[in-house]
């Protein structure tokens, strides 16, 4: 059962009772328009907050504080929906039942959400130094090593090309001079920022008692002078490739790392009848091991062990990975193109069609099978304004037709082509 | 009644169906009341049992490398040229085989027609078909993933880690083989290890769903033959106490050094459960180490010695071992100072902070249970013998006397080896 409140201007308070799982999960989230130049401060906020309240000053008292409440756990990430940031803590712990003894695990985590909210440890008016500076390591630690996953790095190198002119293709963490130059300052008044102009969505999951946590949520946020826009948006590519971007570089690498970006000029913001016709599409083209590209580039050809898509729905992007022999590269791109093509002349069976509305409806219901899985789509609705029926996007799902797929990747346009290899190196 | 072994877990609120199917396969079902139901079918056959024989014969076989990978990969092609995939995707269901050192499994998580599901589960990997043609076409595929590897610097230091702990231990094999070693592998070789491993005796079922075990039972009759039973004898190996190599390196295209230290246990038991035993103590002990609350952790997190600290104690049949591994400009210092706390560990390993650690490593057990994902493993833990639930039975039994003891035992230089993979450029 799903319960919306709004606490105060901008904040809201939503509600999944839930009883299949051992576990409630809390996950407030803060939005604010993304802003490339404060991507590096706002990452920064809340992995410097966990690490120490005034009630419990380093991270080792906290770390102890939620193992003693039966290995409760609160962490933070920073992602986007589309050009919207999202500062999310998420607190994890087990429901009463499962507790042998008189521990008020559930006060105990919300008292540490409120202390990590109300109380970090400050010195004057900003974030303590010490603290900044380790999780400042780290962050540009972490950024550094991107280039240890070469597949990951070639989706990066390429969706950084794509969106050049978007704050969206700016890395999601800043870049590492700009984490390097970040101040103890700078955070805390993004902290202060987010505090009083963020929408705030708080979700809680599992088995609650609503009026409890509205409660909590209003007390949360009472002391804070609030001076809320509504001002997001999720900004999905909308203007037509001018010239086609082509990349290769080297590296030390023994297997080629394939990229292909595509704007798909549908995003998470259209109407189920836009996307259920793509998303089904996306499906038999290259998602999963009944698509075209799993049974042609590998099966068929042997070409490779992976090659794949995967979408951005809400910037309406498609890529297609694949790793793939230096030799092959040509051989590989054009067997790709060629399997793309197929699907927007309608080159596509009943049977590719069917499996991928399946597909489609089992990511659909199977999410649901997950606490996390249920926040995001109540989350995800509630900001794309759309029905929080999930069977109303099933019946699209299987309502697609091989007319509307062959219409949606019409406008699909390759926008990037990125192949990382071995062999002398640019430098 | 029900006329099956029940294993009831109150405290859990959950319960573990056992039976045995007449094929000798061993089948046990964790019911769920989800969307999704899951099933893992499996044998316990993997990357380092390439030299074994039935009883009774004479020589041993011995298999080039990546033989049980690559009989995995091939269980998906059939004589009638369906296609599992294609025949999963008609309901949307996810299916997947991997293939570790000890095991290969087939498992698929589906929303709808759970039983046509484990039809075709128990179809396709009860029919093997292996052919010159369909065996040469996954030399390309599976040279793809082997180079995919080549590309990942932490399983190189995975493998380095394997390499300085043991010297004639088969777990050091990598599991998928060489460009080499699989060019050597023919359809008698995979019908070989098939017709040994895949034999009903040593393999396992289990589902998580909501379903019966009766319905599971029928269709294993309508897919499953009686056999005669075969016992597997795998080839023994003298493996010596202390670590093949004390210290390791190589070089690949990493932002800074990343490194691996591990501890050699040679602890040696044929009940798996004494095994697991074991391996709780050793987890209790690294998380009183290692974890979050303590200082090793909270002093290398804080100075930035070492990013992406993490700590393991793995283990199966045939090894163990603790490790501790992450990134560092200086990894000569992180190992000073592993070796530094692991030698006052008896001092720092206290009773209260034991007594925390394990209440949280029961927790966390108790709260990874919250979905299909627990056929997974249900069947990691019972092919081996013991079932998922009992394990937190045996973390309630472990006792601070055991970890000191352990501490004692294990922390000496003779087990302890370095391993470390260096960026390409700079002065490291």
């Amino acid at each position: 059962m799903f319960e919306r409140k709004q606490i105060s201007e901008g904040i809201f308070f939503n509600c999944i009772s839930d009883l299949r799982f051992k576990v409630n999960m809390i996950s407030i989230k803060f939005l604010l328009p993304l802003e490339k130049e404060n991507n590096a401060p706002r990452a920064l906020i809340f992995p410097v907050i966990i690490g120490g309240t005034e009630n419990y000053p380093t991270e080792k008292d906290l770390n102890r504080y939620l193992e003693e409440i039966y290995s409760s756990t609160v962490s933070s990430s920073f992602n986007r929906l589309g050009n919207i940031c999202i500062e999310n803590l998420n607190a994890v712990f087990l429901r009463k039942k499962y507790i042998q003894d008189e521990t008020d695990v559930e006060t105990g985590v919300l008292n540490v959400l409120e202390d990590m909210l109300r109380h970090p440890v400050l010195e004057g008016r900003a974030f303590k130094k010490e603290k900044v500076e380790t999780e400042k390591m780290h962050l540009a630690d972490s950024e550094r090593s991107v280039i240890n996953n070469k597949g990951k790095y070639a989706v990066n190198r390429c969706m950084e090309q794509m969106l050049s002119d978007d704050d969206f293709g700016y890395p999601p963490n800043g870049t590492v001079e700009d984490i390097e130059r970040t101040t103890p300052e700078q955070i805390y008044e993004q902290y202060l920022y987010m505090l009083e102009h963020a929408r705030i969505e708080v979700f809680a999951a599992g088995e609650l008692d609503f009026g409890k946590y509205c409660a909590f949520v209003k007390e949360l946020f009472s002391g804070v002078d609030r001076k809320y826009e509504d001002n997001l948006s999720v900004s999905p590519i909308t203007d037509h490739v001018r010239k086609v971007k082509r990349i290769n570089e080297t590296d030390d690498v023994a297997q080629g790392k394939m990229v292909i970006g595509f704007r798909t000029f549908c995003s998470s913001v259209d109407d189920y009848s836009k996307t259920a016709p793509l998303i089904v599409g996306m499906n038999l083209f290259g998602a999963g091991s009944t698509s075209k590209l799993f049974n042609n580039v590998r099966e068929k050809m042997s070409l490779c062990y992976y090659c794949s898509s995967f979408s951005v729905m809400d910037k309406g992007l498609m890529f297609i990975q694949s790793g793939v022999a230096k030799e092959n590269e040509k051989k590989a791109f054009d067997a790709i193109m060629e399997q793309f093509e197929n699907v927007k002349k309608g080159d596509i069976s009943d049977g590719e069609i069917e499996n991928a509305k399946s597909d489609a409806v089992s990511d659909l219901v199977g999410a649901f099978d997950y606490l996390r899985g249920v926040i995001s789509w109540y989350f995800v609705k509630t900001i794309t304004g759309k029905s929080y029926d999930k069977e109303l996007l099933v019946n699209y799902f299987k309502g697609v037709t091989k007319e509307q797929i062959v219409e949606s990747f019409k406008s699909i346009e390759l926008d990037t082509y990125y192949f990382l290899c071995g062999g002398e190196s640019n430098e | 009644m029900s006329k099956y072994l029940e294993l009831n877990y109150p405290s859990l609120d959950e319960k573990i169906i056992c039976a045995k199917h007449r094929s000798g396969l061993e089948v046990r079902l964790i019911p769920k009341k989800f969307s999704s139901g899951c099933a893992v079918f499996g044998t316990r056959y993997g990357g380092k049992d390439n030299c074994f024989k039935l009883e009774g014969e004479e020589d041993f076989s011995v298999m080039p490398e990546g033989v049980a990978h690559y009989l995995e990969h091939k269980m998906f092609e059939s004589e009638d040229g369906t296609d599992p995939f294609e025949r999963f995707g008609r309901y949307g269901t996810y299916a997947n085989a991997f293939t570790s050192s000890n095991v290969t499994c087939y498992h698929f998580t589906s929303t709808n027609n759970f039983l046509e599901n484990l039809r075709i589960l128990l179809d396709f990997v009860s029919h093997p078909y292996f052919t010159k043609e369909n065996v040469e076409k996954e030399q390309g595929i599976i040279g793809q993933e082997i180079k995919m590897g080549d590309d990942n610097p932490n399983r190189a230091l995975y493998y380095m880690l394997l390499n300085s702990l043991y010297e004639s231990n088969p777990v050091k094999t990598k599991v998928v083989g060489t460009v080499e070693s699989i060019s050597r592998i023919t359809p008698e070789l995979l019908y070989r290890c098939y017709n040994t491993f895949y034999n009903m005796s040593n393999m396992r079922l289990c589902v998580s769903a909501d379903i019966t075990m009766d319905e599971i039972l029928s269709v294993c009759d309508e897919f499953l033959e009686i056999k005669p039973q075969k016992k597997i004898i795998r080839k023994t190996f003298e493996e010596k106490e202390e670590v093949n190599v004390k210290y390791s390196e190589k070089k690949m295209s990493v932002s800074k050094p990343i490194f691996i230290v591990g501890v050699k246990d040679n602890f040696k038991s044929d009940n798996y459960t004494e095994r697991y035993r074991r391996n709780i103590a050793s987890n209790i002990m690294m998380n009183v180490l290692f974890g979050q609350s303590g200082d090793f952790y909270n002093d290398v997190y804080k100075s930035g010695l070492i990013n992406d600290f993490d700590f393991d104690a793995d283990f199966s049949d045939s090894y163990a071992y603790c490790a501790i591994d992450g990134k560092s400009d200086e990894p000569e210092k992180a190992y000073e100072k592993f070796l530094t706390c692991v030698k006052n560990a008896k001092d720092i390993i206290k009773r209260e902070d034991f007594n925390r650690c394990k209440i949280a490593s029961i927790a966390s057990i108790i709260k990874s249970l919250d979905s299909v994902g627990v056929a997974q493993a249900e069947f990691r833990t019972s092919i081996f013998g013991t079932e998922l639930f009992d394990l937190i039975n045996l973390y309630r039994e472990v006792t601070f006397e055991d970890v000191i003891s352990l501490s004692e035992e294990l922390f000496n230089d003779r087990y302890i080896t370095m391993n470390v993979v260096k960026p390409l450029k700079g002065d490291y």
